[in-house]
């Protein structure tokens, strides 16, 4: 396990492949790890990508990376694929999409599964991402499935967060996604080649508003051409200096901490109680009482919360 | 809580330049229904990008497919680099049109299996089983 | 009416033949499975009668060689003259194939049918790096135009038809044989032959491509407008379903995306500003035989029925042999067993006899080590032979479309053809041809018609003899194929001494120019014959278009 951290801070690939497999699968190595690693990050710029599936999120990061990697920045990227709910599998195919970057050494991609994370997906992802941050990686990418509410979820817990649309083809009347408008710091309009972007940049410019200083840009793209890639490169760099400048990256460092303090919490207190644990016995016990009317719900939790052993290794 | 077991990561690549992928698709397909994780990395992949991918996706195993006769170049090249890359562990099988006296020269090369024309899904699958339990 | 009055007394002898002595068969013996379903998995009823056919008899069949063709194309079919038969061959250099060539026609092969190798396939020269393991393994491999005249040295190319499997640098392949061609003092206008320039097919399922569609397809476009005035006898592209169905598709999907791609080609060529009927008569096609002998013949017959249609009516094409769909068969090669690889002869003979009586312009039987490596002499012999045992001796081409007017076969044709015309509506509605494969919709049907497929012979729905029945445990011995190193040498030193010994000035003027021509939209065929002249090899020729017109990314699915 040393060896893997230790191996991780000189920049080894290999380690970061396995310690992210840690987290993944939960294991509570991974919780040591984690411990050691997190002293050496907070310095990645971390951007999250939203928006509905086939929109073009991981061509548009495919060449944002080189865009970057030009640039002298080495690259991280989280990329999140549906686990199947029946199965428990899943087939990851971003990296078809980022192969041509595939062994520049400044580049680390990941693809991980939703699996069905008990802990939440968005602690794991961004687990994975301090991972990468302490490899060394100075921007990372994140990457969702799409623009479900745990998707938004997820990449609002970034630095930067990209929303991606395409414009629609056809007489349609294009509607956002209602909140869609309130999480962006960068909007981006992808396939400008395909439909009317005019209507949906228009739109976009019509409803959005400054924020805490920062009046979110609209970038136009067609990914596929390298359409639009440095523009919104320098909007994200903007981004970034101006979250330094104006004080918001700690704020937004704060409200995460906030965020993964209290689900770790949760985790805990679950774990606690689950079966096989110390304290599962007596979960049994007051949950059969609450169904005897012997004890209400809101009585039982407090009994199980004081019970919680305080002074157990956290895992 | 039940420990949810390990899941199983399975990495499946064309090699070299040949374009047919209804093997690989397929048998992606089955690996994903037998719960795995299946990253696959697409078209055109030159032995170098496919172990970069294996080692940063931390995969139990490799799954090559070739159909246009390169596999002797190709195949054993990559469990070449592994070794190099100190990933030796990964476990590589490779599937496709496969002349039969070049198995066990493939297998001396450390391709673990050679799965060809008519292997049955089960038999793919539950190698790939005991290749990620074991690893 | 007679006719209605027909059906009505047919009506109810069937109702009463099922409740009476059907019945009482099922009774005695209930049937064996549930449900029958052919290889696509199309079910299939346990009778077919006149009243499973609708409309009517002329406009559905006509005769053969008139409207709609779908008995056939020709008048007397194989009593006027045999298919070609035509064997796909190609491995090692130049000389490793043409010597399989002298041996084939000295078998009694009646065309010549070239495999490249991969490296070709892609634009690639033997010595780049991107051919590292490639070379001549699964074709020839042929880099320049030296490489064309050994492959064609001692073979008379005014005489035989040449078919050659190229699709991405069919143009710059078609330009060295006719360079070579023009070397001999062959003139072009008797040239026969065809390049398979289907690049539609290859986004779709074979995913051999090296451009974006746009610039492919224009690059094709080239070539009609080029053959129409110069090769007047040559098919410029053999619009292929094979690939397709091997691929994973189901007969239906073959016929549909095959025929939806036809049509794709006459747009653009209509859109080039030519006429329909100047350039319809060189388009042709190219099927798939598979295991299921009536479906397969269905299919056939619905495409030349469709074909035929859209052309007179939707294209308004006025010449009568501009509706006539051409076609060249393979037997399916995904169909082979590496077990009891024997087994495969049988095969390859059902399919081969659905090609013949489905009436097949020319046929290529797969030899039965194909399950394993590019054909060894002795199994290519045998795979010709069966074309032979078929023409000579079985009898089937004694008479045209034997089997029309078999209420099973004609009902067949009638659904293949209306679920043809379903994919031809779905295709327009996601915008196109070329849209639907920038939205995955042909490699998602693929693919999901290869997985339902497997999981059927994986949960026994489906019996494939060897391999989830009658297996048996036996060591297979097949006589190797190997190409040899000694051949790859020379093909690298022949490649530098050509490098070499060509006058450099010449070279670099010469793809100046297709660089600029390229870029403009002036034809690219003289161009490219230039480059061919001044021994531009086929990677350079390649590689001055991808700096013109991109690399394409396949859209992300599995």
């Amino acid at each position: 396990m040393r060896d893997l951290v230790a191996a991780l801070l000189q920049g080894d690939k290999r380690a970061a492949g396995k310690l992210i497999s840690l987290i993944e699968d939960d294991e509570p190595e991974a919780v040591d790890a984690l411990q050691r690693i997190y002293p050496h990050t907070g310095r990645a710029h971390v951007v999250g990508f939203t928006g509905p599936p086939g929109v073009g999120k991981s061509s548009l990061i495919n060449r944002l990376v080189r865009t970057f990697r030009a640039r002298g920045k080495t690259i991280g990227v989280v990329a999140v694929d549906p686990t199947s709910p029946y199965t428990g599998g899943a087939v990851l195919g971003d990296r078809i999409r980022m192969a041509d970057t595939g062994i520049d050494p400044g580049v680390f991609i990941r693809s991980m599964a939703t699996r069905g994370h008990a802990g939440g997906l968005a602690l794991a992802t961004f687990d994975a991402v301090r991972v990468l941050d302490a490899m060394g990686s100075q921007v990372v990418f994140v990457e969702t499935v799409g623009a479900g509410q745990s998707e938004v979820e997820i990449a609002t817990r970034a630095h930067t967060v990209v929303v991606v649309e395409m414009p629609l083809t056809g007489d349609v009347v294009q509607t956002m996604k209602a909140g869609i408008l309130e999480i962006g710091d960068v909007y981006v309009v992808n396939k400008v080649d395909l439909g009317n972007a005019d209507v949906l940049v228009a739109n976009l410019k019509f409803q959005l508003a400054a924020r805490e200083g920062w009046t979110p840009p609209i970038v136009r793209t067609a990914a596929l051409e390298g359409q639009g890639i440095e523009e919104l490169a320098d909007v994200l760099e903007r981004h970034a200096i101006f979250l330094e400048r104006s004080g918001f990256r700690h704020g937004r460092e704060v409200a995460r901490a906030r965020q993964e303090i209290l689900e770790t919490a949760q985790r805990l207190l679950v774990r606690g109680v689950s079966e096989g644990s110390p304290t599962g016995p007596l979960f049994d016990r007051l949950a059969n009482a609450v169904a005897d009317r012997e004890t209400d719900p809101h009585a039982a939790a407090r009994k199980l919360l004081e019970s919680h052993p305080k002074k157990k290794r956290p895992r | 809580m039940v420990p949810i077991p390990r899941k199983i990561r399975v990495l499946i690549a064309k090699p070299g330049l040949d374009g047919h992928d209804r093997g690989a698709k397929v048998v992606a397909r089955a690996l994903r229904d037998a719960g795995m994780e299946v990253i696959y990395t697409g078209l055109r992949q030159m032995p170098e990008d496919i172990v970069e991918a294996a080692i940063q996706e931390d995969v139990d195993a490799i799954g090559l497919s070739s159909l246009s006769g390169a596999h002797m170049t190709l195949f054993p090249e990559v469990v070449r680099l592994l070794k190099k890359r100190g990933s030796g562990e990964i476990v590589v099988v490779g599937g496709g049109i496969i002349p039969a006296d070049d198995i066990p020269k493939l297998k001396r090369a450390g391709i673990k299996a050679v799965f060809g024309p008519g292997t049955p899904l089960g038999e793919i699958v539950s190698f790939f089983k005991k290749a990620g339990k074991g690893a | 009416m007679r006719h209605e009055d027909e059906r009505k007394v047919l009506e109810e002898e069937l109702k009463r033949w099922q409740e009476t002595t059907l019945r009482e068969a099922l009774e005695a013996l209930p049937e064996r499975r549930k449900e029958f379903i052919t290889t696509s998995g199309r079910p299939v009823r346990r009778l077919y009668t006149p009243l499973d056919v609708a409309g009517k008899a002329d406009e559905r069949l006509g005769n053969p060689g008139g409207f709609p063709f779908t008995r056939g194309i020709h008048p007397t079919m194989y009593r006027g003259r045999l298919w070609t038969m035509r064997m796909f061959a190609g491995f090692g250099g130049a000389e490793d194939t043409n010597r399989r060539f002298k041996y084939l026609i000295a078998h009694g092969e009646t065309g010549l049918s070239v495999a490249f190798d991969m490296p070709t396939l892609y634009g690639y020269d033997t010595d780049e790096p991107e051919a590292k393991g490639e070379f001549g393994t699964c074709g020839v491999a042929v880099s320049s135009l030296d490489d064309m005249r050994i492959l064609f040295s001692g073979i008379d190319v005014g005489g035989v038809s040449t078919s050659m499997t190229i699709n991405s640098p069919a143009s710059v392949i078609w330009a060295m044989y006719l360079v070579m061609a023009e070397g001999r003092g062959v003139p072009w206008a008797g040239l026969r032959g065809t390049i398979q320039n289907d690049i539609l097919k290859e986004y779709q399922a074979q995913k051999e491509w090296i451009y974006p569609p746009e610039a492919s397809m224009r690059l094709v476009v080239d070539t009609f407008e080029f053959g129409s005035k110069h090769v007047p006898e040559w098919n410029t592209i053999s619009i292929s379903g094979y690939h397709i169905r091997e691929a994973g598709a189901t007969a239906a999907q073959e016929l549909a995306f095959t025929l939806a791609n036809g049509m794709e080609y006459v747009r653009w060529g209509v859109d080039r500003g030519m006429k329909v009927d100047d350039f319809a008569l060189r388009l042709s096609f190219f099927f798939n035989a598979h295991n299921d002998l009536f479906e397969e013949l269905a299919k056939y017959r619905a495409a030349r029925r469709i074909w035929a249609r859209e052309m007179r009516d939707t294209f308004g094409a006025k010449d009568p042999r501009a509706w006539r769909l051409r076609f060249h068969t393979q037997t399916a090669g995904v169909s082979l067993t590496a077990q009891q690889p024997e087994m495969n002869i049988v095969r390859t003979t059902i399919q081969a006899l659905a090609a013949v009586l489905g009436g097949t312009q020319s046929l290529h039987t797969n030899a039965f080590d194909e399950a394993y490596q590019v054909p060894n002499e002795r199994a290519a012999r045998i795979a010709l032979r069966t074309q032979q045992i078929l023409a000579h001796e079985s009898g089937v081409a004694n008479t045209v479309d034997p089997l029309g007017g078999s209420h099973f076969l004609e009902a067949l044709t009638d659904e293949l053809e209306a679920e043809a015309y379903r994919y031809f509506d779905r295709i327009s509605e996601l915008g196109g041809v070329i849209p639907a494969i920038r939205k995955g919709f042909f490699q998602q049907e693929i693919a999901n018609s290869a997985y339902r497929y497997q999981r059927e012979v994986e949960d026994k729905e489906r019996i494939v003899v060897g391999v989830n029945d009658f297996v048996v445990d036996e060591q297979t011995e097949i006589e190797p194929l190997r190409v040899s190193e000694a051949s790859f040498k020379a093909q690298v030193e022949r490649l530098r001494k050509l490098r070499r010994t060509r006058d450099a000035k010449k070279h670099e003027q010469a793809l100046e120019r297709l660089f600029k021509a390229c870029e403009s939209d002036e034809n690219t065929m003289p161009f490219i014959l230039d480059a061919v002249r001044a021994k531009a090899t086929l990677g350079e020729i390649c590689d001055v278009m991808r700096q013109v017109f991109g690399p394409w990314e396949e859209p992300l699915l599995y």
